[in-house]
């Protein structure tokens, strides 16, 4: 059992963390629309809610669920004219969900039983990284990408904990493929990520015959649902897949590497235009900020292998121990050694492991 | 990942002072991530500034468009950081549209200045003439401090050496609810200034100066060829008496505001502080090589005429 100063002072860095991110992207009332923000709102400005979402896949095939989010947002902060527009709150919106978003990533974290060192740091990166400033200030990318991002995070994080639990219940597993299917609908690249995910919760807690069943036909109705707004979509689909590409599951581990890489690169090189009048501008990739958390996890696991593996002090997370050919915790593994090391020991043993070991 | 490195290091590290640097490290890291993060609500809010100064005056001015209607931008600033600028893909047009609903007004960003006032081609030392835009037809121009729109330009040719001289005070038009009207005065230097490059890949031609806005207005045309690669850039730097250099880039391609026909990529440069400005060199380059997963940029120098009050080089890939 966690004692109540170590829980303490993870809640009291974890709040510090949060006002850190609210700070750093605070300036609210300073920003509004930029560019093809403007043609997000002309494509939906005077229509009737359902009209404008069914008019949306003209203009971005594959993204209906983001004309809801336009329509919505414009209903609610639109005000009386484009002029009158209440950007400050709805900027303030942004940030708020960027903040939820990093609390989301910090309780995924941790149900996946990641120290709350590597939780902190890997938030920390989440929050600062400056490759995804752009999806916090920019209309169109937290119509696009932060707000699908916090709905989906807390999906996962439904998805994990309940699956932990033992509670995998299917409503609750309904509700959780709406969240998703609200994000994929918003950003194609959700969709290979929710795959993953799934894997991720089939190997790590209890994979039995009909949990299997359930969970590939939840991801599978996702991505019919998916294929059915693609083809109901009409023309423009093949030019869209042409400009951006679509879902390339070989190329996976180098579209990893190239975040993580690029990201460094990135932060040597950014701003060099316009400190030096260098001719560089390259575009980051917004979609780092959806892949940074999945990226955090799985590198903290490869990692914590690693540890053992060069006789570190800690113990391997347990999850690392339980690949397919080794299902059940490994016979070091128990209550003592976790209240020892100051893992959580939130879950018992029996909720654990609801295929039973 | 990076929790997971700090991890493992810190296992690695187990002395107080190697522990005190990694976290030092790690400090220093999200003290120049936090720094970043600031520049770029700066530059944000910066030119949102702008545009919203842009919406607030359309917005105002929204009754009085011109059904079918027109709508040109002129000097719209560009954004220091990545925002997209009003000028690329639809965005202006996408922001009339989201003002004035309905009202089925086209509208476009840095299109050809001439095309909208077309200067003769002949314009005799000292002569005076005035051109309008057609009436269904809106100019705007970001003067560096406010959007007006522009009835009339009255330019004459310089008698003299092409030396500029103070201009008269801009002519106070009809003004639109919140929305600022003048009419322009303009300058023509007396010498011709078109200069092409060697194998007439660039040309550039100062068109007039604008006394008042301390606008220079460049016709620049590039031939849009296969000796012109994809990724070709033309650079702009501008020298002025104080020493001061300002440059600015832009990517010769449709999108990024030039207007492709006849073979060539034609676009309207504004040039501030033209009053001050020493000389003016323009460029072509094109990205060249990679080195170190970064790629960088090559120029050969192709030409450069001299140009009175300003210098004009021409670079071939």
């Amino acid at each position: 059992m966690k004692t109540t100063s170590a829980l303490t002072r993870e809640r009291l860095l974890l709040a510090a963390l949060l006002l850190l991110a609210t700070v750093t992207y605070g300036n609210v009332w300073s920003r509004g629309a930029y560019a093809d923000d403007f043609i997000h709102f002309s494509h939906v400005a005077g229509k009737p809610l359902w009209e404008a979402v069914q008019s949306w896949p003209e203009k971005l095939p594959s993204r209906v669920a983001q004309g809801l989010t336009v329509a919505l947002v414009l209903s609610v902060f639109g005000g009386d004219s484009p002029a009158g527009f209440h950007w400050a709150w709805f900027h303030a919106l942004a940030v708020l969900a960027f903040v939820l978003s990093v609390l989301v990533v910090d309780r995924i974290l941790r149900v996946l039983d990641v120290p709350w060192r590597v939780r902190l740091v890997s938030c920390l990166v989440f929050v600062l990284h400056p490759a995804k400033s752009e999806a916090l200030m920019w209309a169109g990318p937290i119509t696009g990408y932060a707000l699908p991002l916090l709905v989906f995070l807390f999906g996962v994080w439904r998805y994990f904990q309940r699956a932990r639990e033992g509670r995998e219940a299917l409503p609750a597993l309904i509700v959780v493929w709406c969240a998703v299917l609200y994000a994929v609908l918003s950003i194609e690249q959700f969709l290979p990520v929710f795959a993953a995910v799934v894997g991720v919760r089939l190997l790590l807690f209890g994979s039995t015959r009909v949990a299997v069943a359930r969970n590939a036909a939840g991801f599978c109705a996702i991505a019919m649902a998916f294929v059915f707004s693609v083809a109901a979509s009409g023309a423009g689909m093949a030019e869209r897949f042409e400009r951006h590409g679509f879902v390339d599951l070989p190329s996976l581990p180098k579209n990893l590497a190239n975040v993580a890489f690029h990201s460094m690169a990135a932060l040597t090189e950014y701003r060099a235009h316009v400190f030096f009048s260098s001719p560089l501008d390259r575009r980051m990739l917004v979609s780092s900020s959806g892949w940074l958390p999945l990226g955090s996890s799985c590198g903290s696991c490869g990692l914590a292998r690693t540890q053992r593996s060069v006789g570190a002090r800690w113990r391997p997370y347990w999850w690392a121990e339980c690949w397919p050919w080794r299902r059940c915790p490994p016979s070091w593994w128990s209550g003592t050694t976790f209240r020892r090391e100051g893992f959580t020991s939130r879950y018992s043993a029996s909720a654990r492991w609801p295929g039973g070991c | 990942m990076a929790g997971g490195v700090l991890e493992v290091l810190w296992g690695w590290f187990t002395r107080v002072w190697q522990r005190g640097i990694l976290v030092a490290g790690l400090s220093c890291i999200a003290a120049g991530c936090l720094a970043l993060d600031q520049f770029d609500q700066y530059d944000y809010a910066q030119y949102w500034s702008v545009e919203e100064k842009i919406i607030r005056g359309l917005e105002s001015a929204s009754s009085d468009l011109p059904e079918n209607g027109k709508v040109s931008l002129f000097n719209t600033p560009q954004p220091l950081s990545r925002v997209v600028g009003l000028d690329t893909l639809s965005c202006f047009q996408g922001l009339v549209d989201w003002i004035a609903p309905g009202k089925q007004v086209s509208a476009s960003a840095l299109t050809d200045f001439s095309e909208v006032f077309k200067l003769p081609p002949v314009l005799e030392p000292g002569a005076v003439v005035e051109l309008q835009p057609p009436g269904d037809h809106w100019v705007l121009l970001w003067t560096g401090s406010e959007v007006v729109r522009v009835r009339q330009l009255r330019v004459q040719r310089s008698p003299g050496s092409g030396s500029v001289a103070p201009g008269a005070p801009l002519g106070q038009g009809q003004a639109d609810a919140g929305l600022k009207s003048i009419d322009l005065e303009g300058l023509v230097p007396s010498e011709d200034h078109w200069i092409p490059g060697p194998d007439g890949l660039l040309e550039a031609r100062w068109v007039l100066l604008i006394p008042d806005l301390d606008l220079a207005v460049l016709q620049v045309a590039v031939m849009a060829d296969a000796r012109v690669p994809a990724g070709a850039r033309l650079y702009v730097r501008v020298w002025h008496d104080d020493g001061a250099v300002a440059a600015s880039a832009r990517a010769v391609a449709e999108r990024t505001g030039f207007s492709t026909s006849g073979g060539k990529a034609r676009m309207t440069m504004f040039v501030p502080g033209a009053l001050t400005a020493r000389g003016v060199e323009i460029s072509l380059k094109y990205r060249h090589g990679v080195l170190g997963g970064l790629e960088t940029l090559d120029a050969v120098e192709l030409g450069s005429g001299p140009v009175s009050p300003f210098k004009t080089s021409s670079r071939n890939p």
